[in-house]
């Protein structure tokens, strides 16, 4: 049974206009750093009869009580017992059982549904939310089979939810006076929250298209770049810990909303099944809520000998491209093709890939403490078959093993 | 099909928050002279009866209700090609009764549509609840559901929340007739049925809420149906969770998701749902094991009162075996004490096995009672007023709750407390020499004789009175104190009747004296290869002797230490025929160096 | 056969019920304009801009030509057209300029559409889309069904023959809010922090109550020319396109009539097995960059007529322009006996 032990600790990140913001958050590694987001906690499934429970040790070594809610989880226990909030002088402290500073707690739940979750602080929850105490919960199906067609599924095998790669993007805002109110221990008034940063998996763009794990941001592990090959089906799970919402819009397609909260839309009858997913443009990413689509790209055939696009290609070098002398595109309008750019421009793009945007279509969260560009948002990158690398997209089966 | 009459007086009255604010605004009371409600008086029809409601408006605006989500036209007023109203208004002063036929089941809202902008926010809301037609008659297959048989809404508990929010500030405004710019409205309150937490879960018509009537908390054996009907009456978008629990959307704005036979089943699960201003949820679960679950606003920044945590738009689902039959039995035994530095304590005996929490009330000298705390717990036995003034009669009552009502009070106390309760604050004390120290405090007390100074030297020890000092005085310095030591200090006023709390304790160690530089440094043997000095013995506040030489014209050098306990060095290290120079000083761990001895001279033979 | 089309990127002025004037960035309409006229388009935008109506299965070309902005001469700013919503999109035609081209001061950029998949869509300009989305670079696209056919009952459909979504008369529901103190911002050129956006007017088809429901217009309203009064005999079925293209989400009340949800981000709402998942509200619920199609019936009421329904924002907080209300997102339906008015040939005709 997976067992994950977390720690309740402080930190810093870093944001693209060089700021340093004092964080709490959840790291898995004892004397680690708190990470924004949290550790993502991936639990696969037990065949049935069998339950899957999951046990998860907090140690707080945070200067206030600390606990963890598992919205949508079955069962919650702390020591055998249901989780209760908790009080303080006969007012309402946490919204589960926490544990003091210095302390370890138990938490056990029965994942009993795939899909994606939250994991988030119930203490004090106006203030430790938004400083980091948030992560994702990924619930694969007890058929779940990374290498067999129709059982790499969001849900299981014959819930239309086949994918052939995954990314999760968990959004969240930072209103940089809360994180220092909380560092210099002073009293901070939620009537003044006002958001200045947005994250995805913690980073600010154009943080979130860098790689995962790189040297410069140590506690924001994650990046958020989506790749993929046309005609793949990629899995995108929206998780919303902070407390706005969010309309999250992917250029070039619409997505399939096929389960929201850790349920599969769908509801099954004997006899009958009635699908209740269906194709979005933007998904309004609400606070405390996740959702699991389904997002390919087939394109419309062009190519550079036979089907040519119908347009004439401008002199680029009386054109404008990217910003500041660099751009992602290839120069070329077909895919897989690099063409030629103005001299003196940088380019990022590798091998003709198409780069589409994701991002918050409330414009001013594209932007880092209202400087575009920031904020939530990130790219889709097309690449030409076959020379898109295997283990983008590809989030272990399990995180903390069994 | 029966006709339901409602009367809506539309008038001022006053709400209040749990952080003691109390605010202006404008509602529907039920009866002439009533008081105003928030929300206004749930209506409750059938499909089918005649809803004819008659607003009468003692409001000095135009006033008139609109019906979303009726099978209704509406009839607007214009000004100048402007709406004034989006439905018939009645003057101030006047009458207009509406009339219509309710065709489906559901939760709507019905609101004010003159100045809507306004009106809404003042509080003019409420809602009405439309039942299928035989939701009364066990026989009937609409019976106990929301929206008819086989539209997956068959419940045993059905409860509506009505969200909302107040800017206080727009409300001070709007009913004193000042002007308020619209662009400034920023909610300070989050409401469930009127109420911010942990209002929301005391009883249904409290005294203490004249026009609050309507508590949210949820009870429920484990197990059964439960269908929550979340209703936004505010201006903002809400995403509403209930922790610990999935529910199936049986229903938006009303619209079963599975609307009978012949229809598909589109209800879906969420644990957390956003709800836009305007739209209505009715969200269905099975209850779970016996517990608490609060149902709240995931915007945990809605769940603050005026920006304090905990409180706004939060509620509790309690699940027990069995309801309270009865309102708890009344706490006993109230005792309440003056504490120094945390003000005043009350304990009392919870006598009670069913209660929810209780509230602690209090009043000074012959004012009235007023709320000082809720205490949303069950079990609790004390309480501290950290709130208090000197010199002041105090008088607490406490009484239970649950969902049946208030318990009877329990016995008073009366406590009074002191003029000099606050007691000297700020006390600081420093140790100007190793042999002094000086303290320093601020005057809280209106009529302190004087202040009574207390030491001690460990915290383990008890505190002796050292000095007492005039009122007037604010310092003080201690000159009974050793070297190296460290002291504690803390001061009390007092006067001819009492003793105030005392101060802060303030902590200080002296520094060390250095010791005593040896003397009489002689050498009592000199040849060519040893010289012994001797000086005298004295290891007081000594650790080591260092001995230092030097030749000639060069430095001095350590040259060896001999222990504290030692008044001879034999030096060794001598050639015949040389001019040495020694002088040697103690050491000593706390006190560091002593000054150097008298230097001698020694002139070894050849 | 490619039908043409083309857009200006320019800049202008729109006004709101308070007497105030706002400086925006814009397209306008410049199809057909031959070229040495174009000079006189220049600081012509419209706010919503010019609606891009397509028909799916055909083919179009839309070119934008940057006129450049007269008031803000020293801005060097280059403008794209984004096809918000069009499925398997290539990068070049995305209009995104740190994936493909801009369009400069002077420049023409064609893009290339066969749209495949009718419904509600939007276009607005993606370069530094905080600002140039804020500023009204922003309008409504439409795709009619291939087989749309305006004199056919059966065949004046939102997606198709026999999809359920007939109607007799379309109106845009085209939000945005507008920032005053952003405005002045970039009309003085200065640099707006957007964590301080705070609109201070919200706009349907870029006008504020009542101007919403002023139909003759004018030349106070010469930059804002689609009015969002929505007029329908009784019982005749009429279709909304709401389109959110401000900062805010919104949610859309109409009083005395339901509204029936048949198409969400330009598709109907269809479950994997063919499901109709379509749904009646009272709420349009609406996020920045979503769309949806609702038809309602207007109601009949003999012996009321003309009626007159409110439709507004139940934001009610937002119903102001410039903090005075009632103002913004407000207009009206009017219904008139059957018969009382003619056919409807373009959308928005009132
Ligand atoms: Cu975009
Ligand atoms: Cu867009």
């Amino acid at each position: 049974m997976p067992t994950i032990d977390l720690w309740a600790v402080d930190g810093y990140i870093s944001t693209p206009d060089g700021k340093s913001i004092y964080i709490w958050g959840f790291t898995d590694k004892a004397g680690g750093s708190a990470q924004l987001p949290g550790p993502t906690i991936i639990i696969k499934r037990q065949d049935p009869p069998a339950r899957t429970m999951v046990t998860v040790n907090l140690t707080n070594s945070l200067p206030e009580p600390v606990s963890i809610l598992f919205p949508g989880q079955s069962e919650v226990r702390v020591n055998g017992n249901p989780v209760q909030p908790q009080y303080q002088n006969g007012s309402l402290i946490s919204l589960t059982n926490h544990c003091l500073p210095g302390e370890t707690i138990t938490y056990t739940f029965y994942a009993e549904n795939s899909g994606t979750f939250l994991y988030e602080s119930g203490t004090n929850p106006h203030k430790q939310v938004p400083m980091g105490l948030y992560g994702a919960i990924i619930v694969r199906p007890q058929d779940y089979m990374p290498d067999h067609t129709g059982y790499k599924t969001a849900y299981g095998t014959g819930t239309g939810t086949e994918f052939d790669r995954e990314y999760l993007l968990v959004v969240g805002e930072i209103d940089p006076d809360l994180h220092q109110a909380v560092e210099l221990g002073k009293p901070y008034d939620t009537r003044v929250y006002k958001p200045r940063y947005w994250t995805m998996n913690g980073r600010c763009a154009n943080d979130t298209m860098l790689p995962d794990n790189v040297d410069h941001l140590p506690n924001q592990p994650h990046g958020a770049m989506i790749m993929l090959e046309p005609g793949e089906k990629v899995l995108i799970r929206y998780a919303g810990a902070g407390v706005e919402n969010h309309p999250l819009h992917p250029h070039g397609n619409h997505t399939r909303l096929v389960g929201m909260d850790g349920r599969l839309l769908q509801n099954r009858t004997l006899s009958n099944t009635t699908d209740l997913s269906y194709k979005r443009f933007t998904v309004l990413t609400g606070a405390g809520q996740t959702y699991d689509q389904i997002y390919t790209w087939t394109g419309l055939g062009f190519e550079p000998v036979t089907n040519q696009i119908p347009t004439v290609i401008p002199n680029l070098r009386n054109m404008a491209i990217g910003h500041t002398g660099m751009t992602m595109w290839s120069g070329s309008p077909y895919l897989g093709v690099k063409g030629e750019l103005p001299s003196g421009m940088v380019s990022y793009n590798e091998v003709g890939e198409y780069h589409f945007m994701l991002h918050s279509h409330a414009e001013p969260e594209i932007t880092n403490w209202g400087a575009f560009p920031g904020g939530l948002m990130t790219m889709i990158a097309v690449y030409p078959n076959g020379t898109l690398e295997r283990h983008h997209g590809m989030l272990p089966v399990e995180s903390h093993g069994l | 099909m029966a006709v339901i009459t409602k009367d809506l007086w539309a008038k001022k009255g006053i709400i209040a928050f749990p952080d003691g604010v109390e605010v202006p605004f404008w509602g529907f009371a039920a009866a002439a002279g009533g008081n105003p409600q928030l929300p206004g008086p749930v209506i409750i029809a059938r499909v089918g009866d005649v809803i004819k409601i008659t607003l009468r408006n003692e409001l000095s605006d135009f006033v008139s209700l609109i019906f979303p989500g009726q099978d209704y036209i509406p009839t607007p007023v214009k000004e100048n090609g402007v709406f004034t109203s989006y439905n018939t208004h009645a003057s101030p002063g006047g009458v207009v009764t509406y009339t219509f036929t309710a065709t489906r089941p559901g939760v709507f809202l019905y609101e004010s549509g003159a100045s809507p902008e306004r009106q809404v926010p003042m509080g003019l809301y409420g809602a009405m609840v439309i039942y299928p037609p035989g939701v009364d008659h066990p026989s009937d297959p609409d019976y106990h559901t929301a929206y008819g048989n086989n539209t997956a809404s068959l419940y045993d508990v059905d409860k509506v929340l009505i969200l909302s929010e107040v800017d206080s500030g727009f409300n001070l405004a709007v009913d004193s007739g000042s002007s308020f710019n619209m662009l400034d409205f920023e909610p300070d309150y989050w409401l469930i049925n009127g109420r911010s937490y942990p209002f929301t879960v005391l009883p249904d018509d409290v005294d203490i809420l004249v026009s609050q009537p309507l508590g949210s908390k949820v009870n429920a054996a484990p197990g059964k149906r439960i269908l929550i009907r979340c209703l936004n009456a505010g201006s903002q978008n809400h995403s509403f969770r209930l922790e610990g629990i999935t529910a199936r959307v049986v229903a938006v704005d009303s619209w079963p998701l599975a609307a009978g036979t012949g229809s598909i089943d589109a209800t879906y699960l969420k644990n957390t749902i956003t709800i836009a201003s305007g739209e209505s949820y009715d969200l269905l679960f099975i209850s779970g094991p016996e517990g608490q679950y609060y149902l709240h606003d995931r915007d945990h920044h809605h769940l603050c009162n005026a920006g304090q945590y905990p409180g706004g738009m939060a509620t509790r689902l309690d699940v027990m075996q069995a309801d309270p039959v009865d309102v708890p039995v009344s706490p006993s035994q109230l005792a309440c004490s003056v504490i120094c530095r945390n003000g005043i304590r009350l304990n009392w005996r919870d006598r009670a096995i069913n209660e929810e929490g209780c509230v602690v009330e209090r009043k000074t000298g012959v004012e009235d009672f007023e709320i000082l705390a809720f205490l949303t717990a069950p079990g609790l036995t004390e309480y501290t007023d950290r709130n208090v003034l000197p010199n002041t009669s105090y008088t607490y009552r406490v009484r239970a709750y649950n969902s049946k009502g208030f318990s009877g009070y329990s016995n008073r106390c009366s406590v009074t407390t002191h003029d000099l309760i606050a007691g000297p604050a700020n006390l600081a004390c420093i140790a100007v020499t190793a042999n002094q120290i000086d303290l320093a405090w601020t005057n809280n007390a209106y009529n302190a004789n004087g202040y009574i100074i207390e030491r001690r030297t460990a915290e383990t020890e008890r505190y002796l009175v050292i000095a007492e000092v005039d009122g007037d005085m604010t310092a003080y310095s201690d000159d009974t104190v050793e070297a190296n030591t460290r002291y504690y200090y803390r001061v009390q006023a007092y006067n001819s009747t009492e003793s105030s709390c005392y101060s802060n304790e303030c902590g200080v160690t002296t520094p060390a004296i250095p010791p005593g530089a040896p003397e009489h440094l002689q050498s009592v043997y000199i040849s060519s290869d040893l010289v012994i000095l001797k000086w005298d013995f004295n290891y007081t506040n000594k650790d080591e002797f260092i001995i230092e030489r030097k030749s000639g014209a060069a430095e001095y050098n350590e040259i060896g230490s001999v222990d504290k306990y030692n008044f001879y060095y034999f030096d060794f290290q001598v050639a015949g025929n040389t001019i040495y120079y020694y002088r040697v000083r103690a050491y000593s761990k706390t006190g560091g160096y002593s000054g150097y001895s008298n230097e001698i001279m020694v002139n070894t033979p050849a | 056969m490619i039908t043409r089309i083309r857009r200006s990127a320019t800049d202008g002025w729109v006004n709101t019920p308070d007497g105030r004037t706002h400086y925006i960035f814009g397209f306008g309409d410049i199809s057909g304009v031959p070229e040495n006229e174009l000079v006189n388009y220049r600081a012509r935008a419209e706010l919503m801009a010019p609606p891009l109506l397509l028909k799916a299965g055909n083919e179009y070309i839309v070119t934008l030509t940057s006129l450049g902005t007269p008031t803000r001469p020293d801005l060097d700013d280059p403008h794209t057209i984004h096809y918000h919503g069009f499925p398997n999109q290539i990068a070049f035609y995305d209009g995104v300029p740190e994936a493909s081209v801009a369009v400069p001061v002077g420049r023409d950029l064609e893009y290339y559409y066969k749209p495949l998949d009718p419904g509600t869509y939007m276009y607005h300009c993606h370069h530094e889309p905080v600002e140039h989305i804020q500023m009204g670079m922003v309008g409504p696209l439409v795709v009619y069904p291939h087989d749309y056919d305006s004199s056919d009952p059966a065949y004046k459909t939102a997606y198709g023959y026999g999809t359920g979504t007939e109607y007799h008369r379309e109106y845009y529901v085209f939000l945005n809010e507008l920032d005053c103190s952003i405005h002045n911002l970039v009309a003085t050129v200065q640099e707006p922090d957007w964590t301080e956006y705070r609109p201070t007017y919200w706009l349907i088809n870029g006008r504020a109550y009542p101007d919403t429901i002023d139909t003759p217009g004018g030349s106070r309203l010469q930059s804002q020319p689609w009015p969002a009064l929505i007029k329908a005999n009784a019982g005749e079925r009429v279709l909304l396109r709401f389109v959110n293209l401000g900062f805010q989400q919104h949610a859309m009340e109409l009083l005395g009539a339901v509204l029936k949800v048949v198409g969400i981000d330009g598709m109907r709402p269809l479950g994997q097995n063919g499901e109709d998942l379509s749904y009646n509200k009272n709420i349009i619920y609406i996020a920045p960059g979503q769309s949806y199609d609702a038809i309602f019936t207007a109601p009949e009421a003999p012996d009321m007529y003309p009626l007159t329904l409110p439709f507004y924002n139940r934001n009610l907080i937002k119903n102001n322009s410039g903090g005075v209300e009632p103002g913004g997102m407000v207009t009206e339906v009017q219904i008139y006996a059957p018969g009382s008015l003619p056919h409807q040939t373009e959308p928005n005709q009132a």
